[in-house]
């Protein structure tokens, strides 16, 4: 009875700790995945070549993987996409996957970065990137996932984005944004702490001061306070705008993890 | 008493000099160690006609006058003793005898109260050497410089100023509140005109009345108790430097006039911390001088010359309070300033590295 109660209680932790693969095992070298059947075959052919160059030309990896009225969230099928398959260049697995979906609301997609692709596309790019395949959505799908790819190659053309050049990716794949070295700050406080040191110092070594009040010598018993009188004049009043605190993002990669706890970069949401 | 224009102490027993003793506060005879008191010393003065001296309103004729200087017979060893216009008692370089230059205390120049020495020799060499500790900007030739021993025991002549003060001010004040208002910080300034009157008195602001004090240094030292002051007796000059005053009353006030003056105005103000500015606009207060005394009070002096300046150290005879400025040392204060200046930046540095920064 006991026996069982272990057992039965070590399947559960094992369950709990285990990562729930909710994605399909695929061949990593085909890179599109076209389950919502929206290629021909010839478009697939095309894109695959412009694909396998991105790969070759920017040492990141590119996937695509379309679903049909799929319900579920797009996002995290993206991210479990690509860490539970063999995605990935790389120590780091740097890639850039599109999940695509189309159901009665219309088109949706999510793009999911990881290790230096986050580095390559800041969410500035990914807006920017999500915005041009809604503007060709009209042209139907396949044009909507040809925009993706050349949109991506374009950027990975221009580098790391100024907004990532203080970042790095660590050796497990997280995001870190470089701390710069905040000299002039530093400066100025240990002026500060040197120049009250100092003054302290000096005061110590100067003890003679000009008497300026004989406060010491009144005599508190004299003192009568005859008249106290409080006019109020006119009264003034200002007013100063203060600009609404800026809400915008200070820029770089917004981060998220997939179930596999890896980090991604990306964005998007319905063209 | 000497015919020469000086006098001294003798002791009852052996006709040695008598010293005070601020500590005991008595009169002690160096050479066969006899202490008197003060009663037993002007009995016994009482008797040697010394009494007289201080009452006498006419001035003797000094024997010798020459550069301003006056110069006067030891009346212990019979050599001359030179002294200027306003020392009143000094020492004969020969035998160390005090000598009271009874001319200079008579009439218009003989104190009405004085504060006896307190503090002994010894406790002033120890206050200078407790002021010097610790001064790391102080130049380290300095202290070894100071001729410690050198420390001498003066009574300053002092003008001590009862003031009575009353009237009104007037001040303009602001009360200023500030507050949020959306995308507004909205102040607002109320504008008030207040008036304070009123009377009080200030009782024996000291002035010292000597030109050769520096005036600071003696406003540093304050305050005196006053409660020590004695009717004036020469005994108490016994084994100290005296000097008179060179500055008249009238001349002496003007610094404890502006005293009076600003505490005046800080006693009809103490009710308007209320407000956020005040500003004097009409001072309608009028100060006069009830009473003033000519007292002589104990000072411990020493001058240090460094690098061709004089520094006096200072320290009241009755308190102990001791003031001085102590030169800097302009290499210490750059090491002063750069030394808090890299660890404050090397303690910056650490706390950045160790929460995250890299130079990497």
């Amino acid at each position: 009875m006991k026996i069982r109660y272990f057992l039965t209680t070590l399947i559960l932790m094992m369950l709990l700790i285990t990562p729930i693969r909710a994605v399909e095992s695929v061949d990593e070298t085909l890179k599109i995945y076209d389950y919502g059947e929206f290629l021909t075959p010839d478009e697939e052919m095309e894109i695959k070549a412009s694909i396998d160059d991105f790969i070759t030309t920017y040492d990141l990896d590119m996937v695509i993987v379309t679903k049909k009225d799929y319900t579920g969230d797009l996002k995290a099928y993206g991210q479990d996409f690509y860490d539970y398959n063999a995605f990935g260049v790389n120590k780091t697995n740097d890639g850039i996957l599109l999940a695509f979906n189309e159901d009665e609301l219309g088109m949706e997609a999510y793009i999911v970065t990881t290790g230096e692709g986050i580095r390559m596309y800041d969410d500035a790019r990914i807006d920017n990137i999500i915005s041009s395949m809604s503007y060709v959505k009209g042209n139907g799908e396949a044009a909507v996932i040809k925009e993706f790819v050349s949109e991506a190659s374009r950027y990975a053309s221009y580098g790391i984005p100024a907004s990532n050049i203080d970042t790095y990716i660590d050796e497990n794949g997280d995001y870190h944004v470089r701390k710069k070295y905040p000299l002039v700050a530093f400066i100025t406080v240990s002026a500060f702490v040197a120049i009250i040191t100092l003054l302290i110092l000096l005061n110590k070594n100067k003890m003679v001061y000009k008497a300026v009040d004989a406060g010491g010598y009144l005599d508190h018993s004299s003192v009568k306070k005859t008249v106290k009188n409080d006019q109020f004049i006119t009264s003034s009043i200002s007013r100063v705008y203060i600009p609404p605190a800026n809400s915008g993002s200070s820029g770089g990669s917004s981060i998220s993890h997939g179930s596999s706890g890896i980090s991604h970069g990306g964005g998007g949401g319905r063209l | 008493m000497s015919k020469s224009g000086t006098m001294d102490h003798k002791c009852p027993n052996c006709s040695a000099v008598l010293k005070f003793n601020p500590h005991g506060q008595n009169w002690v005879c160096e050479y066969c160690k006899s202490s008197f008191t003060k009663k037993e010393v002007e009995a016994y003065e009482k008797e040697r006609g010394v009494e007289e001296l201080t009452k006498d309103t006419k001035e003797d004729k000094l024997e010798t006058n020459w550069e301003g200087a006056n110069v006067y017979t030891c009346p212990n060893c019979g050599a001359e003793i030179v002294a200027d216009e306003n020392t009143t008692a000094t020492f004969c370089v020969y035998c160390k005898n005090t000598a009271i230059l009874k001319n200079k205390l008579i009439g218009a120049f003989n104190p009405t109260k004085i504060i006896p020495f307190y503090k002994t020799k010894d406790d002033a060499i120890m206050a200078l050497k407790e002021l010097m500790k610790g001064k790391i900007l102080m130049p380290r030739l300095f202290s070894s410089q100071s001729s410690i021993e050198q420390i001498r025991g003066i009574y300053i002549p002092f003008w001590l100023y009862d003031y009575e003060a009353s009237g009104n001010i007037t001040l303009d004040a602001t009360r200023v509140t500030s507050w949020r208002s959306g995308n507004y910080q909205i102040t607002k300034t109320d504008f008030y005109l207040l008036t304070r009157g009123g009377s009080m008195t200030f009782k024996r602001i000291p002035v010292d009345g000597s030109t050769h004090f520096d005036n600071d240094i003696m406003n540093s030292i304050e305050p005196f108790d006053y409660d020590k002051l004695e009717p004036f007796n020469h005994s108490y000059l016994s084994g100290f430097l005296a000097e008179k005053y060179d500055v008249n009353a009238e001349g002496a006030s003007a610094d404890a006039l502006a005293r009076a003056h600003n505490s005046a105005i800080d006693v009809l103000e103490d009710n308007v911390a209320i407000y956020t500015t005040t500003s004097i606009r009409k001072d309608e207060l009028n100060l006069a001088i009830k009473k003033s005394e000519y007292v002589l009070l104990p000072v411990w002096l020493l001058n240090v010359k460094y690098k061709n300046k004089i520094y006096t150290f200072a320290m009241n005879g009755e308190t102990g309070k001791m003031v001085g400025n102590i030169p800097i040392d302009k290499k210490r204060a750059v090491l002063a300033f750069v030394i808090p200046f890299v660890i404050t930046m090397l303690i910056c540095t650490i706390i950045w590295l160790l929460s995250g920064g890299s130079f990497a």
